[in-house]
């Protein structure tokens, strides 16, 4: 286009002394070009008015100022900067080209179109100087629609370095797939300048681990056409290991090969410390729940239940829930009315959950075994949210406060039977002469009796002693085995009744270390309960053992009757404190006497072995460590 | 001569019932438990049970007390439990099993005699 223009300007500026449009001598091939270009060509005088212009002048600004009878228009009605002087000064201030006596700048320009539009124009500016002075001719062309997309094209950057999100585009087309372009953020993830990135493949990040597969299946979705996302482990400037959460999709070109990627880059390393801090807390929380022995409900907002532990499982001997159909509310509390006890109705969940916030209930199941559970209800009453039911295995509890209630009645009943004698055989005495031989067996009966009422107390205040001290009351000391069941069987030899007690010692020497007052208690214990329940009488045998306990040597004290016996699950609660394998009160006890057995036993380092079958008595076997050591010294043993 | 029954399973209170009665004209038999007690009942035919509330065997003395008070021709005979519990809820059992009397352990052996006495003479 230069190569045309300059003849062209030339024929322009001969043209000029005249005003009209330009028709000049010159070749019709010039003027066939300047009629044709899109952009305005305008000549001016030197008053500054315009004397010429091309068919894209008028079109571009909507006007012809050299239509007849039209005064001459000044070039600033178009261009409002380039009155003479504007156009003096642009000159100079441009770079004049001597190139024959041509003077050329070129510069943006408001341009105004007849109608009042504006727009921004390039124009081109040429001064011809000649013996008249100086007339010029300016090219304008209107660069609205460039100025846009340049804008455009800036806004674009701009934007992306404003994301907080890395940006990276890699160039396909290379073999090494080096980076084209990387945005701002790119630099505040990573710590590498934009320089730094460009041209290399942007695996470079991953140089510390450049195995990981998330590198390959991103290489390999992108030249598939696939856009994929994998969470890499990268590496920051200073080495700082992160974790890159990167998205990478293919760019096509026009003709739909695919040419270059983008990639865009997110630091998730706090993310995933999160994700993976809030997995342990679940994972812990559910451990937690797992392993409770309470149960725990969880339903969701729709009032249907989500979660379920192992130990509301074992209460209610329901299978694991069907995580894809959970059971409705109005299901479960269905279900679960089949394991309670008619005789106790239980509020269904539906109800509680309308009632007060937290409270709680007991619920007596009778299915799959008999159990008293304490339910407590967290949701909110209106059922947005989650609800929580919490529920507590109290069967124990229960039954040890009715133990306990019915250990009161029959130790008073115990207590009151011997002070009967006591008191009523004193009134006697008190109101009436007695002759003095029945005045001695009153005696004796009141003495007998007290005897009984001092012995319970005893058994009732040493077991709270002992429970309470911990064995720290012990007064041990060296002890023959022979004489401490000597002095134990002494009151039972000649005892009427048809039980008969035979004592088989084989280890009378056997050298125990214990409480010798509290072991023939615990011996008494063992062998008045032998008497006890063999109602029919027979022999109750008493043989010794040898055995071993904590791998030390030991003595073991075996007590068999040919009793009335107890059923397995007797047997199992013989130890336990008010139990009575006969609750009746047919047999006289406290409940108290195995439970000091075992407990004083066990202080001892001892160890006591019950075996019983309903029916054919009970076998009760203790066993003590053999004390070691110098005769007449402490034993050295570990209790 | 008044027949007094007694059923006790521990033998020091029936001893004590027995010395407590020995200057009253009383007949006295013994039981030792329940059962033993409700056919000797019905073999003598007493005036007056005195009559233990728990007792070892098939039968505790409330059971014992209405089947005496079931049985024809001895609805009559006067009841006294014997008893180591005192809760109201104890003697509401007696008053529904159909004792007469209802005498907390341990007992004054001369407040026995006026029991007995005012209940005899009532019959």
């Amino acid at each position: 286009m230069n190569a045309f223009t300059a003849p062209g300007l030339d024929a322009l500026a001969r043209a000029e002394r005249g005003v009209g449009r330009v028709s000049l001598p010159a070749d019709a091939h010039t003027q066939a070009i300047i009629d044709a270009v899109p952009d305005a060509i305008i000549g001016i005088d030197r008053a500054g008015c315009i004397t010429l212009v091309n068919p894209a002048a008028i079109s571009v600004f909507g006007n012809d100022p050299l239509k007849a009878g039209h005064a001459a228009m000044p070039l600033t009605d178009w261009l409002p900067e380039l009155s003479l002087a504007g156009i003096a000064q642009t000159m100079e201030a441009g770079l004049p080209q001597a190139e024959r006596g041509l003077s050329v700048a070129r510069f943006e320009a408001l341009a105004r179109r007849h109608d009042g539009t504006e727009f921004t124009a390039d124009v081109s500016l040429s001064r011809v100087d000649n013996s008249h002075g100086a007339s010029y001719t300016c090219v304008v062309r209107d660069i609205t629609e460039q100025l846009e997309a340049f804008a455009l094209l800036t806004l674009y950057r701009r934007a992306l370095d404003c994301t907080s999100n890395g940006v990276v585009i890699s160039d396909l087309r290379l073999p090494e797939r080096p980076v084209r372009y990387a945005n701002l953020a790119f630099t505040r993830i990573t710590g590498f300048g934009q320089h730094e990135a460009l041209g290399r493949n942007l695996d470079f990040l991953a140089a510390a681990d450049p195995a990981q597969p998330g590198l390959a299946r991103l290489a390999d979705s992108v030249v598939q056409g696939e856009p994929d996302t994998a969470v890499l482990r990268h590496c920051h400037k200073d080495g700082t290991p992160f974790l890159n959460e990167m998205s990478v999709a293919p760019i096509f070109s026009p003709d739909g090969d695919i040419d270059h990627s983008v990639s865009v880059l997110q630091d998730v390393t706090e993310r995933e410390r999160s994700r993976l801090a809030l997995a342990e807390r679940n994972a812990r929380l559910n451990a937690v729940f797992d392993l409770s022995p309470d149960g725990f409900l969880v339903f969701d907002t729709g009032r249907r239940l989500v979660s379920s532990n192992r130990a509301f499982l074992a209460m209610t001997g329901w299978p694991a829930a069907d995580e894809a159909a959970p059971m409705s509310l109005a299901e479960f509390d269905r279900r679960f009315a089949r394991l309670c006890d008619p005789a106790c109705p239980v509020r269904p969940l539906a109800e509680a959950l309308r009632a007060a916030d937290g409270a709680t209930d007991t619920l007596t199941l009778l299915q799959p075994e008999h159990r008293v559970l304490a339910r407590s209800v967290r949701g909110q009453a209106d059922g947005q949210g989650e609800t929580i039911v919490f529920l507590r295995d109290v069967t124990r509890e229960t039954e040890v406060d009715r133990m306990k209630s019915e250990f009161l009645t029959t130790a008073a009943h115990e207590l009151r039977t011997p002070m009967v004698s006591v008191f009523g055989f004193t009134e006697l005495l008190l109101s009436r002469p007695v002759p003095e031989a029945r005045r001695r067996d009153m005696l004796e009966t009141i003495h007998r009796q007290s005897q009984r009422l001092i012995n319970m107390v005893n058994d009732l205040l040493d077991l709270a002693r002992i429970e309470a001290r911990q064995g720290k009351d012990l007064k041990r000391g060296p002890c023959r085995l022979g004489d401490l069941v000597g002095q134990t069987v002494a009151p039972y030899a000649e005892l009427p009744g048809p039980a008969r007690l035979c004592v088989r010692m084989a280890h009378a020497d056997a050298a125990l270390h214990v409480d010798a007052e509290k072991t023939i208690r615990v011996l008494t214990n063992v062998i008045s309960n032998a008497f006890k329940y063999s109602p029919a009488g027979g022999d109750i045998v008493l043989t010794t053992l040898d055995g071993r306990l904590r791998d030390g040597p030991a003595v073991g004290v075996r007590i068999s009757d040919p009793g009335i016996g107890m059923s397995p699950a007797q047997c199992e609660r013989v130890f336990e404190r008010f139990y009575r394998a006969d609750p009746s009160g047919n047999i006289p006890g406290t409940g108290l006497g195995m439970s000091l057995v075992k407990e004083i036993t066990e202080l001892h380092g001892g160890r006591v072995e019950v075996r019983s079958a309903l029916g054919s008595g009970t076998e009760v076997t203790l066993w003590w460590p053999l004390a070691s050591g110098v005769p007449g010294e402490p034993a050295v043993q570990g209790w | 001569m008044k027949r007094v029954l007694i059923v006790e399973d521990q033998a020091d209170i029936r001893k004590l019932i027995r010395m407590t009665l020995e200057f009253e004209e009383y007949e006295i038999h013994e039981a030792s438990d329940g059962e033993f007690g409700l056919s000797m009942a019905r073999a003598v035919a007493p005036d007056l049970v005195l009559l233990d509330v728990m007792m070892p065997g098939a039968m505790d003395g409330l059971q014992v007390c209405k089947a005496i008070k079931s049985t024809p021709g001895l609805a009559g005979v006067k009841v006294v439990l014997l008893t180591a519990r005192g809760q109201a809820r104890d003697r509401e059992a007696g008053q529904l099993a159909g004792a007469d009397e209802y005498l907390i352990k341990p007992f004054s052996p001369l407040q026995l005699i006026d029991t007995i006495e005012r209940l005899m003479s009532a019959a």
